[in-house]
């Protein structure tokens, strides 16, 4: 069996995506994931039922206090299930878990707030034994990160990622103020030629990244313990495939795989001298 | 009787923070020149912070010192001695968001207080929970939250709570944006942030058609300014309100902190009246280079809160001078000129010391003591004849009030 782990487009692809070779699935939680394809808690744990594939949920929104209680009945409900882990970015999550005595295995996804090598072993000693690893630092720093801590690391190999998101409802805002009919919830920026999406639902607006395939880039992390395939936003589940056999691709966007960011602007006093 | 809310200013140096406290701030936080989340900012060295704690604490004030930045493995080197090095100057507490930040406090068993950062986006009672659970003292709340949210995380906690009342917003929850380092290399959470949500864009369908506007499409947001819920921010129980803007001039920050201080202590005072809310309310506009309004306290942001007139801010004008001292033999007040202004102009000073007052500008002498009549030239040693007793470091400006 592969190290891939997917998150699917759509519900009725969910049966397709089990039956290839791959580790596992992440299922968005309605409500409570910001995933584009979300099921209902008995969905999910009906899916993990008829499967001996991993199946985690996802609980990766931005959670108010008003969602704590749908948090509370949905690990109520997992509890005895064969969902075998929980994807969470907000820590309340896993704070309540904790009180509930959920034994489940927790996945910590807080996206560009988890780093390094020092946040990783924090929570390793919170028991959360896995990390949803960001992709905004550099692969040779996810494996310093894999190889100094006890974490299985999960990566995103594939799909678009959520690279601002605002409780701000934009895409509505923006049509009223230039007083015209918003025709959907998707539509895109362009920067140095690259297209960002943004889409709007009821919970804000997520601008998503350039499609990312680090199809050719595989081998390099290879010491990884798990590669996600995020399907969100499109059509054709015949990527895994292509993962599956190794398939070359010309021009793919890789984001930071190898580049790093900078925070000190060049030439600035404060210029880190490394 | 509850404790008075605290004040709490941004500073982005010394001088700032001199400023800040001189104005009326309770406590400031401040930025090292490492760790910190604005790092093109000034910021202050080790020995200026140390300098900076013994300044407030001899005015009774605090100091709480950001090491807000996301760390990555590069950037945790000298961290542990830089701790050490802030709790032996005593710092007042330090603002975090990485929680190995926390882990290293407490195995090295710092006396430092720990606040957490609003860059985790705190926005619920379990997460400030599990803050709490870790010896936090005291989390700064994200902005996206209303009233009523920030009331039950108080009364469910316990916790002591910062909620910010005036300054930029960022369109995104804090933590959860990258754009900057897409659109531009620069990390957004390392203090990199090239305000990506300011700028302006075509907006496509997803036809590739371009949405055709005058107005292009912007995730920008009208700053904030809480003023006029600054009684419903005391009565919940919030423990400080914070001014955003480490990076602002000493004259924005005298005129936002001593609006404030005047607020604060006229609603603990019983005096606060309509007319002192309106008069408040214009010299905060005034001030402001960009719009401002409250945002998620009441309501979720509409097109209202959003801001879609581009780049082009305000300079402010306003901000003719400040005191560098006073005769009282001669009744002769000595300013350093910031903007143009001439004789017979209506102004006002305004100070820490002093109740605001107007005046019309009588005749103005050079530091040679020739009538110039005109200051035209920034930083030039002016003086002019004033009967009432002013202080180093009082502002003179436009007449507002």
């Amino acid at each position: 069996m592969s190290n891939l782990i997917v998150v699917p487009n759509k519900k009725e692809e969910v049966k397709n995506i089990l039956q290839k070779d791959i580790k596992g699935i992440i299922l968005g939680i309605e409500n409570l994931s910001t995933y584009e394809a979300c099921f209902t808690i008995e969905e999910a744990i009906e899916i993990a039922k008829e499967t001996d594939k991993e199946v985690i949920i996802a609980i990766n929104k931005m959670i108010h206090n008003s969602g704590l209680p749908l948090v509370k009945i949905v690990l109520e409900k997992i509890k005895d299930s064969k969902i075998d882990k929980i994807l969470f970015y907000d820590l309340g999550i896993y704070n309540m878990a904790k009180k509930m005595n959920i034994k489940k295995d927790f996945i910590i996804g807080l996206e560009h707030l988890n780093a390094s090598i020092d946040s990783n072993k924090f929570y390793y000693e919170k028991e959360i034994t896995s990390t949803f690893i960001t992709s905004d630092i550099t692969y040779r720093e996810i494996l310093d990160i894999k190889e100094n801590t006890k974490m299985k690391v999960y990566y995103t190999v594939y799909g678009y990622l959520p690279i601002f998101y605002s409780r701000r409802r934009l895409l509505t805002n923006y049509f009223k103020y230039i007083d015209k009919e918003m025709k959907d919830n998707l539509y895109y920026i362009k920067n140095n030629e690259l297209l960002y999406m943004i889409k709007e639902r009821e919970f804000g607006t997520i601008i998503y990244s350039p499609l990312i395939n680090l199809i050719n880039e595989l081998e390099k992390i290879s010491n990884l313990d798990y590669f996600v395939i995020d399907l969100s936003f499109t059509e054709d589940i015949n990527i895994i495939d292509d993962f599956l056999n190794h398939k070359k691709v010309k021009d793919t966007y890789i984001g930071f795989f190898d580049t790093k960011t900078t925070y000190k602007v060049k030439g600035d006093k404060n210029e880190k001298k490394d | 009787m509850k404790k008075k809310i605290e004040l709490l200013a941004p500073a982005g140096n010394l001088e700032k923070l001199k400023f800040a406290f001189a104005y009326g701030a309770d406590a400031c936080y401040i930025g090292g020149r490492e760790y910190s989340l604005r790092a093109n900012a000034q910021n202050f060295s080790l020995e200026e912070i140390a300098e900076a704690v013994t300044y407030a604490h001899n005015l009774g004030k605090k100091v709480y010192v950001t090491v807000n930045i996301v760390f990555h493995n590069e950037d945790v080197n000298g961290l542990v001695d830089y701790l050490k090095k802030l709790a032996e100057y005593k710092v007042d507490a330090v603002i975090v968001s990485d929680p190995l930040v926390i882990e290293i406090i407490n195995k090295y068993k710092m006396d430092l207080k720990i606040f957490i950062s609003t860059q985790t986006s705190s926005l619920n009672y379990e997460m400030v929970d599990f803050w709490k659970s870790l010896g936090v003292t005291r989390v700064v709340l994200g902005r996206e939250l209303s009233k009523d949210e920030v009331k039950e995380i108080i009364d469910k906690t316990g916790i002591e709570v910062e909620v910010f009342a005036h300054g930029a917003m960022c369109s995104s929850y804090s933590g959860r944006c990258t754009l900057s380092n897409y659109f531009t290399g620069r990390d957004a959470n390392r203090g990199g942030c090239a305000q990506i949500c300011r700028w302006e864009f075509p907006l496509y369908d997803k036809n590739l058609e371009e949405v055709i506007s005058d107005t292009k499409f912007t995730a920008s947001s009208k700053d904030l300014m809480m003023m006029d819920v600054i009684s419903e921010m005391i009565e919940i129980g919030i423990t400080s309100i914070k001014i955003e803007g480490r990076m602002r001039s000493n004259y924005y920050i005298a005129t936002v902190i001593n609006t404030y201080r005047l607020l604060i202590d006229d609603y603990y005072n019983n005096s606060l009246t309509e007319e002192k809310i309106r008069k408040y309310r214009k010299i905060l506009n005034r001030v402001a280079n960009r719009e401002a309004t409250i945002q998620f306290w009441d309501k979720l942001p509409t097109e209202n809160e959003q801001y879609y007139l581009g780049r082009s801010e305000n300079s402010n004008q306003d901000f003719l001078g400040i005191v560098t001292g006073y005769d009282e033999q001669e009744k002769m007040v000595t300013i350093t000129e910031r903007n143009y202004f001439k004789k017979g102009d209506e102004v006002e000073i305004f100070g820490p010391n002093i109740e605001t007052f107007s005046f019309t500008m009588p005749d103005i002498y050079d530091a040679d003591n020739n009538i110039v009549n005109v200051a035209r030239h920034p930083e030039e040693i002016l003086k002019f004849k004033l009967d009432k007793k002013v202080y180093e470091n009082d502002i003179i400006r436009v007449k507002i009030s």
